[in-house]
């Protein structure tokens, strides 16, 4: 019996989708069987990311309105024999599938995959009450800044109110040379202002946006640090216990002669 | 007067007050039942000792600079007329 997670944020384009990808590919690089639910419907974009956007023959509406079954919608991905997707349709309202319908479809999945991963649409409304209506647990993204992570204490208010207890917190897009400097909010600060578990922290990484153009999502790829960051953190959600990924930035020979001359803000 | 000193100027600390402060107000204003459960219970403990008229009760939430941190808080205010202390 598989278990349903549901990506969520509040606030739009914190990493959400980019999340979903390059979870699901790294739980089915682990080898357990994986379905990515694109739930933004009329928005869809979880299939550019995974580079499958060419093979979508039906998508979820078609699914829950019974037009054709699910594995006709599923769409295998190119580099993993266990990983799917089922895309979002791209020219329907964002409550052409509900709540109900969501909850049954993910039973069915779970029936056949270990992990189903959902991409909720950003915002606080029906799209995203549907999307999580099947969910067995929750992980919110945020960035360190103030209007997404006062959004994800707004999540994770309505998460408690639907029922998904203890939702678990993965920090975006940490600039950690402008942590060291006090002008970006680090993860003590976040966890003290949210109160919730964290699930991992991926720095800001110029390979997210190179994986992104060629839609291969970045944790397939070796070296990249937010690859490892997201290696990790499918690791987690398996339950196997990783530390945390070091941030370190390289000194520059200024930064060397600041600190020499006890001149760098601390 | 030394507080000058005391005071972070780092954009971040800046960032992390605004968003407690906030973050506080949202919570209240997104549950409505949380003022006025708070209310009942308020006046459930009072009403023990003193007489009050319910009606007359106001209870807000507000920010304040609080004396020794210089800082703005919010700040749970209270104002409950006494009518009589309830004898003995």
């Amino acid at each position: 019996m598989g278990e349903v997670i549901v990506i969520t944020s509040g606030k739009g384009g914190v990493g959400k989708t980019t999340t979903s990808a390059n979870l699901g590919t790294g739980l089915a690089m682990m080898g357990y069987k994986v379905v990515l639910i694109d739930a933004d419907i009329g928005l869809r974009n979880l299939d550019l990311l995974m580079g499958l956007e060419n093979r979508i023959v039906y998508d979820i509406v078609d699914v829950v309105d019974g037009f054709c079954r699910v594995k006709q919608a599923l769409i295998k991905d190119k580099r993993y024999d266990t990983l799917y997707l089922l895309p979002a349709a791209q020219t329907k309202d964002k409550d052409a599938v509900t709540a109900e319908q969501m909850k049954k479809l993910c039973e069915e999945l779970k029936e056949e995959f270990d992990y189903i991963v959902v991409d909720s649409p950003a915002g606080i409304e029906q799209g995203f009450k549907n999307a999580i209506a099947g969910a067995d647990r929750a992980i919110i993204v945020t960035t360190p800044e103030v209007s997404a992570v006062r959004d994800a204490d707004r999540i994770i208010g309505l998460l408690e109110a639907n029922e998904l207890k203890n939702p678990k917190l993965i920090l975006n897009r940490i600039r950690q040379d402008m942590v060291n400097r006090g002008d970006m909010l680090n993860l003590d600060d976040v966890q003290e202002i949210l109160a919730i578990d964290i699930l991992g922290i991926v720095p800001d990484d110029e390979n997210i946006v190179i994986s992104t153009n060629k839609g291969e999502p970045a944790v397939i790829e070796g070296t990249s640090l937010a690859g490892k960051a997201y290696r990790n953190i499918a690791n987690r959600i398996t339950g196997k216990e990783v530390p945390l990924l070091e941030l370190t930035v390289t000194e520059t020979f200024g930064d060397k002669l600041r600190k020499f001359f006890g001149l760098k803000k601390k | 007067m030394f507080n000058f000193f005391k005071k972070s100027n780092k954009s971040k600390d800046i960032a992390k007050d605004r968003l407690k402060l906030i973050i506080v107000h949202d919570r209240v204003s997104t549950e409505p039942d949380l003022l006025e459960s708070l209310k009942d219970e308020i006046i459930e403990v009072i009403s023990r000792r003193l007489t009050i008229n319910k009606s007359d009760i106001d209870i807000k939430i507000t920010n304040k600079v609080v004396d020794d941190t210089n800082k703005e808080m919010p700040v749970l205010e209270a104002n409950i007329p006494i009518l009589n202390i309830k004898g003995k």
